[in-house]
């Protein structure tokens, strides 16, 4: 006979204890593995979503400007001359951000992006037949129509943003919307499910994006976007991928790269579709004119209000002025034209007053003044004189008369002269005056060595300063553009050329470990699973006593004993390894299927599916046995402390042994358990410790506490000589014999019951709570978030008029603190968003708002005054930065005076340092830099979109502003709303964590009962012995259940108590729900179904046949 | 060559508890190879308490065991082990088989330890000798007390242990049952020259053996026979 052979018959021998054990150690094993694949699903279905949406596209080519769709033609033409539009590998897009209505209805959705694609789109797209796009017809996706509650025929409004040539605050810049949206009435011709291309999207953040697609032809007519693009999509053509970025840059025209070029009287002047020169372009175009030393000369165009000469007291108006490189013009001086000191009377040394108009933060003209001294009159044929000079200015420069000017600053008519239009139909738009550049500068406003105010670059051959032809500066000219489109650069002209897949997957990766969330979720599930074979490992250990007592009697040593054992755990793991595997997929799935309905709350609307992998199931079911052998280890711990006689004589004699050595020592730590318990509750009333923190630790001390005091109690009554005998001291005596396995119980139901209360009570919900009792929304009221710019800022009388407030709802406005900050929209940086971030939203705070807020900051820096903490760079050159406490340490990593680079709008990047937390706060979704840093980064962002409002008036306001600024695409939120939409998220993972602990405490029960039955079981002789003396079946019930609910109360009242202590300083907070009826009816059911289901066994026990009980061995 | 004796020297055992109790005091005694002896005495006197210390279950308070040269209270690990499987058998009044072996198997049990040689032949030729040549594929469950017994017995002497202790054998069994196993006992014992220990409550069994003793208050002295 071998050694194998006793393994065998004793597992199919005990194969009912065996069994159960296995069933343990499968839930271990499948509560690991399901958690791993959980966690693994989330970041692949991440991954296939975020891959799906963007079909065969693999590299993406954006600019925040406007490129021709002749580029993605060429490129075509170039590497896949003969290929037909569905074989297409580069297609060009137009994407606007807009909002959309339905009229029917009467909904608006905001933020939805405007696609407007070529034919070829689609061949990124097979599995979609998408009908082809015409006129007004388009395709939405199905989240889109379910906003809208749309359906295919229905026409919906929409109204999309233009791209501005002129920084949005200039006083060149139009705000009037019917200038920079485009409103159109479009019929929904399909509608597109929502994988795959319906939700297209190049964003790394995760959820459906809400799009709709039109025809490029027909939105470029419309929208006067003719034939633009501002993202390119490439898929690598069937033959080998060529360089992308140098064929890019082989089609590239000059345009493309934002530059435009004149001629005139052979001087090339460089201008910059974004009306301002780029610090790269200019320095590349003076070294290209060093080279080839030629003349280079920047100017910087301006317009003047008025220019009065005081002494003749005569006056012009709206005059084009420019700044210039001129070593001539001093800082205060002027140098004029001919014409201008004819209309002004004016001559050398005279001084003259220029009044201009600067933009306010606000979007209000200011008007400003200043003097210049005449030191130049320079004649109409000089060759300064261009109106080359100032760049295309649409409204202004291609009218013929000033009459049709169509400009966005206020004119008035009756100012403008005959000899004004005679100029005009003349020179056009030439400069009247010129001043030094620095004095352009200020009318810009623009610090010195930040922002761009260079209009144009004037280049000239220097061996001659005269005129010349065209022809005879062809070649210079012909060969300066060469240079310089030699040396465009993409980045600096706006171009990104992003590898997509690569991207995508790696954000795909996410920022929140749901694999570690879930398994720190199911902890009291493997808790429990772990309670159970320890539990029953123990159990059969001290009934199987006396074998192990008859090998160590035959001569077995510890270690063939070991062998045998192990041999035995070895069968019970290998069959509870399988079946956890197949069962931990089942967990799986249920826990996907939970994300998808009662938890979406925890992932937004990110698409979920169950993903499997060999190396998921290997890794949990490695980890899963590991925690199984330990287990099991730990349950046959008391074996090698008895000898071979102490065995023989069975578990009953298996007592006394080594509890009275540890009672002493439980003693002493349970009484140190309370002294510190005590000590932190003090503390925390003292405030020497936060609150939260202190009766938390001192809550989970005294449920260490009791659970030593349970161990004392019953030690103490093992260890004291009963002289009187109740039935009651024979239910408490069981507990006793079995005491570990009474402790594992009610240690179990302790802590399930202590992490039920103290979770459930951080339940919250801010609605039903007043904006000014809730420290995260520093007491402001409303919110707004424009999702298309607005380019007039409604908190003022002019936006106020703009958008048609009537006069009490002005006054509404009047009675509230309004506060505006500028928005650079990335990724949504809160615990909503899955997605890793790199690009994310960016506020730039308005810091007399955070003065009048009272936000709680938590920071490590001596000064709580936010103007110092935010507005200068710090000394390791990292920008100061605010971000709220959630977001920053669960999503972005960080913390307090911790930095973390992150990329600004796919292109920079800077490093900022979190000098200050805010927690709980409405902040949640940005990252708050100054406003002075801001405009920095975003010079050209620098129009509020977002506001905060202090108002008595919620309700109404809220109302008003919906009604004038929905439609328009802007969001109004009241600030505990905002902050409910945060915590449903963290709500969400309360409610996943207590239903996977009240599973926990389920299979606790479960457990429990596993161990009465096998007690009952093995109880037999004894029942079937007091049956025979006269006990009647309601004894027995008092003996099981009477155990059952002993140890029930103790854990529960035990956990319970412990946890209100827990608790206490979450009372005074006024949002916090707890929900006492579900955890009342979660402990209810839970007592109710074990003392059923013992009692049920406790009958089924005395259904025994008592003479074969008393008879058997 | 010397015969090897078992001697017990100033041999005692106290129990510790509220009130010590020494069940065994200074008992001194030496039986030689081939010897059979049976120790009568009440119950609590202390007969299983000697019967265990010197199968080494249990250790002596003071005194000591030989077995020949070995001091068997010293015996530790691979040692004691040995002791236990090769030297002794013990045959124990709840016979304590495994319930998922059968006979045989139960029989072969000491076999596996150590190493040693498979003993199959052996073990069918000991139950034969008991009776139980259609019970050695059965299981405990599947038969009377007086099999198991008998079985128990086999399993003593699988090893030719040279010890053989018998711990009231025939307590649960009928006195015809008792007397007949306890002839084959003496019997198969005789063979191999073993030296028999038997602790009982039967006289007229104890008288089947070579020497009677009384354990009483703790000493142990020989029966007069009246």
């Amino acid at each position: 006979m071998h050694f194998y052979k006793i393994i065998q018959r004793s597992l199919r021998f005990y194969w009912k204890t065996n069994l159960a054990l296995s069933l343990g150690i499968a839930l271990g094993i499948a509560i690991i593995t399901g958690s791993i694949l959980v966690g693994n699903s989330v970041r692949k279905s991440l991954e296939v979503f975020s891959l799906q949406r963007v079909g065969l596209v693999e590299y993406a080519l954006e600019t925040k400007n406007l490129f021709s769709h002749s580029l993605a033609h060429k490129l075509q033409k170039k590497l896949e001359p003969s290929s037909s539009s569905s074989q297409a590998f580069v297609t060009s897009v137009l994407r606007r951000d807009s909002v959309v209505k339905n009229p029917q209805l009467e909904v608006v959705v905001p933020s939805v992006n405007l696609i407007a694609v070529e034919e070829n789109f689609w061949a990124f797209f097979p599995d979609i037949s998408a009908p082809g796009l015409q006129g007004r017809s388009v395709l939405i996706n199905q989240a889109l129509a379910q906003d809208l509650q749309a359906k295919k025929g229905d026409y919906l409004l929409l109204r999309a943003q233009k791209n501005s040539s002129f920084p949005l605050d200039s006083i060149f810049s139009s705000h009037n919307l019917s200038n920079t949206t485009t409103s159109l009435r479009v019929k929904v011709e399909g509608i597109l499910p929502n994988n795959g291309g319906g939700s297209f999207s190049l964003s790394n953040q995760s959820g459906i994006p809400r799009n709709i697609f039109v025809s490029s032809s027909w939105y470029g007519q419309v929208s006067s976007e003719k034939d633009l693009a501002n993202i390119l999509l490439i898929k690598n053509p069937l033959q080998k991928a060529p360089d992308w970025e140098k064929e890019i840059r082989a089609q590239l025209s000059i345009n493309d790269y934002g530059l435009e070029w004149k001629e005139d009287s052979g001087s090339l002047y460089w201008q910059s579709r974004d009306f301002f020169l780029s610090p790269y372009y200019i320095k590349t175009i003076r070294e290209i004119a060093t080279k080839k030393q030629a003349f280079c000369q920047a100017s910087s165009m301006y317009l003047a209000k008025t220019i009065s000469s005081p002494g003749s007291q005569r006056s012009i108006f709206y005059s084009v002025i420019a700044g210039l490189e001129e070593k001539n013009i001093s800082e205060e001086g002027i140098t004029i034209n001919q014409w201008l000191a004819d209309d002004l009377k004016a001559d050398l040394g005279d001084k003259l007053q220029l009044e201009y108009w600067i933009t306010r933060p606000n979007g209000e003209l200011q008007t400003k003044n200043t003097t210049a001294t005449i030191g130049q009159i320079i004649p109409m044929d000089s060759p300064t004189l261009s109106s080359k000079l100032v760049p295309s200015l649409n409204g202004m420069t291609d009218a013929e008369e000033i009459d049709e000017w169509d400009v966005p600053f206020p004119l008035d008519w009756d100012k403008i002269k005959d000899r004004d239009e005679e100029y005009w139909k003349q020179y056009k738009s030439t400069p009247k005056a010129f001043v030094s550049l620095n004095m352009a500068r200020s009318w810009w406003q623009k610090k010195p060595g930040s922002g761009n105010y260079i209009t144009t670059l004037r280049v000239r051959p220097l061996e001659d300063n005269n005129d010349n032809s065209k022809e005879d500066t062809l070649p210079f000219i012909e060969d300066f553009v060469s240079q310089v489109k030699a040396k465009a650069d993409l980045a600096e002209s706006g171009f990104i050329l992003r590898s997509i897949k690569e991207e995508l997957i790696q954000s795909s990766q996410g920022s929140t470990d749901f694999g570690g969330l879930f398994f720190a979720m199911s902890f009291f599930l493997l808790f429990s699973a772990s309670i159970l074979v320890t539990a029953l490992v123990r159990l059969s250990i001290k009934n199987r006593c006396q074998q192990w007592g008859i090998l160590f009697s035959q001569g077995f040593s510890s270690q063939e004993v070991r062998k045998l054992l192990w041999g035995e755990n070895l069968g019970i793991i290998l069959v509870g390894a399988s079946t956890g595997v197949c069962l931990g997929i089942f967990y799986a799935r249920l826990l996907i299927f939970w994300l998808s309905t009662w938890w979406k709350g925890a992932i937004g609307e990110t698409q979920l599916a169950l993903y499997t992998s060999s190396s998921s199931l290997i890794l949990g079911t490695f980890i899963g046995v590991l925690a199984a052998i330990f287990s099991l280890h730990w349950g046959m711990k008391p074996l090698w402390k008895y000898n071979a006689l102490e065995l023989l004589g069975g578990y009953r004699s298996l007592q006394v042994k080594w509890e009275e050595k540890k009672f002493s020592c439980i003693f002493w730590l349970t009484g140190g358990l309370f002294s510190l318990a005590s000590l932190l509750m003090i503390l925390s009333l003292m405030e020497k410790i936060p609150a939260i923190l202190g009766f938390f630790l001192s809550g989970s001390l005294l449920l260490a506490a009791f659970l030593g005091v349970s161990y004392l109690c019953l030690l103490r009554i093992l260890k004291k000589n009963v002289p009187s005998f109740k039935l009651s001291r024979l239910a408490l005596r069981n507990a006793v014999l079995y005491r570990t396995n009474s402790m594992l119980i009610i240690g179990l139901f302790a802590c399930a019951c202590f992490t039920l209360v103290a979770v459930a009570s951080n339940k919250r919900n801010f609605t039903q709570v007043g904006a000014e009792q809730l420290p995260g929304t520093g007491g402001f009221s409303i919110r707004t978030t424009a999702t298309v710019p607005l380019l007039q800022d409604w908190a003022n009388e002019k936006g106020q008029k703009a958008f048609n407030f009537s006069p009490s709802e002005k006054e509404l406005l009047k009675e509230s603190q309004i506060f505006s900050c500028s928005l650079e929209v990335g990724e949504d940086v809160s615990c909503r968003n899955l997605a890793k971030i790199k690009t994310p939203n960016i506020l730039g705070i308005n810091l007399e708002m955070l003065e009048q807020g009272n936000f709680p900051l938590q920071t490590k820096r001596e000064t709580k005054n936010w103007a110092q903490l935010l507005q200068n760079k710090l000394q390791d050159g990292s920008i100061p930065a605010l971000g709220d406490a959630n977001s920053v340490q669960w999503i972005l990593h960080s913390g307090l005076e911790k930095k973390i680079t992150l990329e600004i709008a796919h292109e920079k990047e800077v490093t900022l340092t979190f000098v200050g937390l805010v927690p709980n706060s409405i902040f949640a979704s940005e990252v708050l830099i100054s406003q002075k840093h801001f405009k920095e980064f975003f010079p050209e962002n620098s129009f509020a979109r977002y506001h905060l409002i202090k108002t008595k008036k919620v309700e109404k306001l809220t109302q008003v502003l919906r009604k004038r600024l929905g439609e328009l695409g802007v969001k109004v939120e009241t600030t505990p709303e905002i902050l409910n939409s945060f915590i449903q998220v963290q709500n969400t993972y309360l409610s996943t964590f207590l239903t996977l602990g009240g599973l926990g405490v389920g299979l606790g029960a479960i457990g429990l009962i596993i161990v009465i039955l096998y007690n009952i079981l093995e109880r037999k002789k004894e029942f079937a012995l007091m049956l025979a003396l006269g006990y009647s079946p309601r004894h027995f019930l008092f003996l099981t259940v009477g155990e059952v609910f002993t140890l029930l109360l103790v854990g529960l009242s035990t956990g319970v108590l412990s946890a209100l202590v827990a608790i206490i300083p979450l009372f005074s907070q006024k949002e916090i729900q707890i929900n006492f009826s579900f955890l009342g009816g979660t402990l209810f059911i839970v007592i109710l179904i074990t003392l059923i289901l013992s009692s049920f066994f406790a009958y089924f026990a005395l259904r025994i046949n008592s003479i074969k009980a008393l008879r058997s061995e | 060559m010397s015969e090897k004796k078992l001697v017990l020297r100033d041999l005692s055992k106290t129990y510790l508890g509220e009130i010590p109790s020494e069940i065994l005091k200074k008992i001194n005694l030496s039986i030689v190879m081939g010897e059979t002896v049976s120790i009568l005495g009440p119950s609590g006197s202390g007969k299983s308490t000697l019967l265990n210390i010197i199968g080494s279950l249990t250790k002596p308070s003071e005194g000591s065991v030989f077995w020949g040269e070995q001091e068997i209270p010293l015996l530790e690990g691979k040692a004691l082990a040995k002791y236990r499987s090769r030297e002794v058998g013990f045959v124990f009044q709840e016979h304590h088989l495994l319930p998922q072996l059968t006979a045989l198997e139960n029989t072969l049990l000491p076999t596996l330890v150590q190493k040693q040689k498979s003993q199959i032949k052996r073990g069918q030729d000991l139950l034969d000798q008991l009776g139980l040549s259609q019970k050695m594929n059965s299981f405990p469950w599947q038969m009377s007390g007086g099999e198991r017994q008998r079985v128990a017995i086999a399993r003593a002497m699988i090893n030719e242990a040279k010890i053989l202790l018998c711990d009231e054998p025939t307590g649960n069994l009928d006195p015809k049952t008792g007397e007949s196993i306890v002839d084959i006992f003496l019997n198969l014992a005789q063979k191999n020259q073993a030296i028999v220990i038997m602790v009982t409550h039967n006289e007229r069994l104890a008288q089947k053996l070579q020497r009677i003793f009384i354990l009483s208050e703790g000493s142990l002295e020989p029966k007069k026979f009246s």
